[in-house]
C-alpha cells in the first residue's frame, strides 16, 4: 500500500458533493433573518463542509467492498489501492468529531447538534442500512443531503423556523428524481452489486412514474419560498418557469423508454436546484443593498 | 503494490506540509473568532 498523499484525504471528502452542501448551506445562512459575523459566518460554513466531508469518507469506507465492482467508483481512494479502510474510518471519524465541536463551540449547539445528525444519518442509516435494503433508499438518503441550508439558517438565528424546512423540503423533493433518472442510465452498475435501486427491483416503468410522481410535487414546493414571503417576484417567475420545464423533462421520461429523456432530466436536475438557490441568494444580496 | 523510499519520502513530506498549514490555519481561525466574540461581547 502506497503512502497516502494529501490529495487522497482530499478526494476522500468528495470535493464534488461537498460543492453543493457549501452552497445550499450559504443560501440558508444568506436567506436567515439578522447577521452574522463574516469571520463566523465562514467558520459556520467550514464546519458544514468538514462535516458532508466526513459522511464522504465514512461512505467511501462502508461501500469500499461496492465501490471496486462499480464502474463509476472504481478510481475512488480505497479500490484504488491508495489507502487503507482502517486509515479513512479514522479520517471519518476524526472529522466528525472535530467539524461538529467546532461548531457547538464557535458558533451554536442547535447548528451543531443539527449537523451531527447530518453525519449519522448519511452515514449510518443511508450508508450502513437503507442503501443496501430499500428501493426508497434514495427518497430517505436524500434528507441528508437536504438539511445543509438548515443547518446555514441554524447557524445564523440559533432557531430552525418554517422557512428552512421549505428549502429542505425543495432538496428532499429534487433528490429522487434526480437520482433516479440517473439510475435509469446506471441501473447496470447498480445491478451488479445488488444494489436495490428503483429500476433494478421495481423496473422501469414504475421508476419513471415515481420520477413524475416526485417532479408534479417538487414544481410547486419550488415556487413556495416566494408564496411564504421570503423570497421576491424574481424568484416567484424564474422558480415557476424552472418547475414547469422541469416537469416537462419528467413527462418526457415517463412517456419514453429509452435513456434520451433521462439523461437531459439528469443534467437539468442539477441546473434547476442550482439556478432556484442562486436565485434565491442573490434576489437576498440585492435586497439587502437596496 | 510498493513504493520507493524516495516518493514515499516525497509523499510524506507533501503531506507534512498539507498539515502544517491546516494547523496553522486552524490556530489563525480560533484567534479571529476569539477576537469576533470578544469584540461583540463588549
Amino acid at each position: 500500500m502506497p503512502y497516502p498523499s494529501a490529495s487522497v484525504y482530499f478526494a476522500l471528502l468528495k470535493p464534488r458533493v461537498m460543492s453543493l452542501v457549501i452552497f445550499t448551506a450559504l443560501v440558508g445562512l444568506l436567506l436567515a433573518p439578522g447577521t452574522i459575523h463574516p469571520v463566523l459566518g465562514f467558520t459556520a460554513i467550514l464546519c458544514i463542509a468538514l462535516g458532508a466531508g466526513a459522511s464522504g469518507a465514512l461512505n467511501m469506507w462502508y461501500d469500499a467492498d461496492i465501490d471496486k465492482v462499480m464502474t463509476r467508483t472504481q478510481k475512488r481512494p480505497i479500490p484504488a489501492g491508495e489507502i487503507d479502510r482502517g486509515s479513512v474510518l479514522g479520517f471519518g471519524i476524526f472529522l466528525s468529531i472535530a467539524s461538529v465541536t467546532m461548531m457547538a463551540l464557535l458558533i451554536n449547539w442547535t447548528a451543531a447538534g443539527l449537523l451531527a445528525f447530518t453525519i449519522f444519518f448519511y452515514a449510518v442509516v443511508y450508508s450502513m442500512w437503507l442503501k443496501r435494503s430499500t428501493a426508497q433508499n434514495i427518497v430517505i438518503g436524500g434528507a441528508a443531503g437536504a438539511f445543509p441550508p438548515v443547518i446555514g439558517w441554524a447557524a445564523v438565528t440559533g432557531t430552525m423556523p418554517m422557512e428552512a424546512w421549505v428549502l429542505f423540503a425543495i432538496i428532499f423533493f429534487w433528490t429522487p428524481p434526480h437520482f433516479w433518472a440517473l439510475s435509469l442510465f446506471m441501473s447496470d452498475d447498480y445491478q451488479r452489486v445488488g444494489i436495490p435501486m428503483l429500476p433494478v427491483v421495481a423496473g422501469e416503468t414504475s421508476t419513471r412514474r415515481h420520477i413524475l410522481a416526485y417532479s408534479i410535487l417538487l414544481a410547486p414546493l419550488g415556487v413556495l419560498p416566494y408564496v411564504m414571503g421570503f423570497a421576491g417576484v424574481a424568484y416567484g417567475a424564474i422558480s415557476g418557469v424552472l418547475g414547469l420545464v422541469f416537469l416537462w423533462g419528467a413527462i418526457k421520461v415517463w412517456r419514453g423508454t429509452g435513456d434520451v429523456a433521462a439523461r437531459s432530466l439528469f443534467k437539468f436536475s442539477i441546473l434547476y436546484l442550482f439556478l432556484l438557490f442562486a436565485t434565491l441568494a442573490v434576489e437576498k444580496l440585492i435586497m439587502g443593498m437596496i | 503494490m510498493t513504493q520507493d523510499p524516495t516518493q514515499m519520502h516525497k509523499e510524506r513530506k507533501s503531506r507534512n506540509y498539507a498539515l502544517a498549514g491546516v494547523l496553522v490555519f486552524f490556530v489563525v481561525l480560533i484567534a479571529v473568532v476569539t477576537m469576533v466574540k470578544i469584540g461583540g461581547a463588549s
